[in-house]
């Protein structure tokens, strides 16, 4: 019998937010989409571009990346440096062809948990409609 | 061009700088670079339409950073690399002799048959040099004013597109890449002493040549350049496999100006959009 096929979203989170607004999803018993692998990171400054390529790379159908909202960074600036990088590489990735639909971001702080919650099950639902992300899972085969 | 080989031997006998970096010809339709440490070697200089090089690339490079002075001969498109460089505090203004050139254009296409005039040079905002310690050469026609926004037309073609078929477009374009790195060679804006690509613990992107690495490798250059990019083609013109990079760095080019109002290598004064931030920036994206 064949196992029906489920999204692999990976979520970039930021540790002082994210992270905790997730946590707090947990506590609180929200029930979110399990396809979710979540990452912690210190600060949205630091989930540089490469983690969503890499991770697209290696087999994920969609990405979300999620940090403290502006003006609430915990070094006060690491989301809005993340902010202009991510202008620009989404821009690239336009160009490029790169289906963006796939890659979320999101500001979601530690008091959060119902949006987080809400965040994954909508992602999850929105790639489960989608289909696996064959241009790159593609791209990782001929690499073998 | 005899004012620049008497300004390389005056500069030159009167220790000015130690080293003049500029071009030689090489055959009736190529120029290549050339290095001058002595007064008598000067002679060998030239500049016309084949000098396409952007010699600013050589700042970087530790024989050049070891010299006391070094004066380059440059057009108003490398100048705006060595702005870039200043600014990045890989270069200082005193330590460079900037032999600015007036420019009416070079060519583009490989040698030894280089026919078209230049992208970059229909869209010229530098024909006199924006900044030098002299200029040289006869007056160039007039640039494009600096507060002109450039569109290119093959980015609007590009933008056209949908997506899938820019994916195919890229697939089939990076396919070719041998990885051979002279785009990053040739970069006067890639100066790292570790390459990202060479890093491999971790290891980032695939060295191999297959269109997974392919792919990477080119969107993280085009990334790095972002809002640092000076529009020099020279990426393009080196490339083995024919790839049409700069249209990746224009689309970025576009888009920084589009977005934070700038653009690299004119202002010795301004910072770089991708290192600095507003607290307003515009965008649409983020939930």
């Amino acid at each position: 019998m064949e196992e029906k096929w489920e999204p692999t979203i990976i979520a970039f989170v930021c540790n002082w937010c994210t992270y905790a607004g997730a946590d707090l999803a947990g506590t609180s018993r929200f029930k979110y989409a399990p396809n979710v692998r979540i990452i912690k990171t210190p600060c949205t400054g630091r989930i540089d571009p490469m983690f969503i390529l890499s991770a697209l790379e290696r087999g994920a159908d969609g990405v979300i990346v999620s940090g403290c909202h502006p003006n609430d960074c915990h070094y006060n600036e690491g989301n809005f440096n993340a902010r202009r990088k991510y202008i620009m590489f989404r821009a690239l990735l336009t160009q490029l062809g790169v289906d963006l639909d796939r890659v979320t971001f999101a500001w979601c702080s530690a008091s959060e948990g119902i949006k987080f919650a809400g965040l994954v099950t909508e992602v999850t639902d929105r790639i489960r409609k989608m289909g696996p992300y064959t241009e790159f899972k593609q791209l990782n085969q001929d690499a073998r | 061009m005899k004012e620049i080989i008497e300004k390389a031997k005056e500069l030159l006998s009167q220790g000015t700088v130690d080293l003049v970096i500029g071009y030689e010809q090489c055959g009736d339709k190529q120029c290549r670079p050339l290095f001058v440490q002595k007064p008598e070697e000067a002679d060998k200089l030239v500049f016309n339409e084949f000098c396409v090089h952007n010699l600013a690339t050589y700042l970087t490079r530790p024989e050049v950073k070891q010299t006391k002075r070094v004066a380059i001969v440059a057009k108003g498109c490398d100048i705006r690399a060595i702005v870039n460089l200043i600014i990045e505090n890989q270069s200082t203004r005193e330590h460079v002799y900037i032999i600015g050139m007036n420019c009416p254009g070079v060519v583009s296409g490989k040698a030894p048959n280089p026919t078209k005039p230049h992208t970059k040079c229909q869209t010229c905002k530098v024909r006199t040099p924006q900044m030098s310690d002299v200029t040289l050469g006869p007056t160039p026609p007039e640039s494009i004013p600096m507060d002109k926004t450039i569109t290119h037309p093959d980015v609007e073609e590009l933008k056209k597109k949908t997506r899938e078929e820019k994916w195919a477009f890229w697939r089939e374009q990076l396919s070719k890449c041998i990885r051979c790195y002279a785009c990053r060679q040739a970069c006067p804006m890639c100066y790292c002493n570790r390459c990202i690509v060479d890093l491999n613990t971790p290891q980032w992107i695939d060295t191999r040549s297959n269109l997974r690495g392919n792919l990477d490798w080119n969107i993280v250059r085009a990334y790095h350049l972002s809002g640092r990019c000076i529009d020099c083609g020279e990426c393009e013109r080196v490339c083995p496999a024919n790839i049409p990079l700069m249209l990746l760095n224009r689309t970025l080019q576009e888009e920084v100006k589009e977005k934070f109002d700038f653009e690299s290598g004119y202002d010795l004064e301004a910072c770089p959009p991708l290192t600095v931030f507003e607290k307003d920036d515009h965008e649409n994206f983020i939930r």
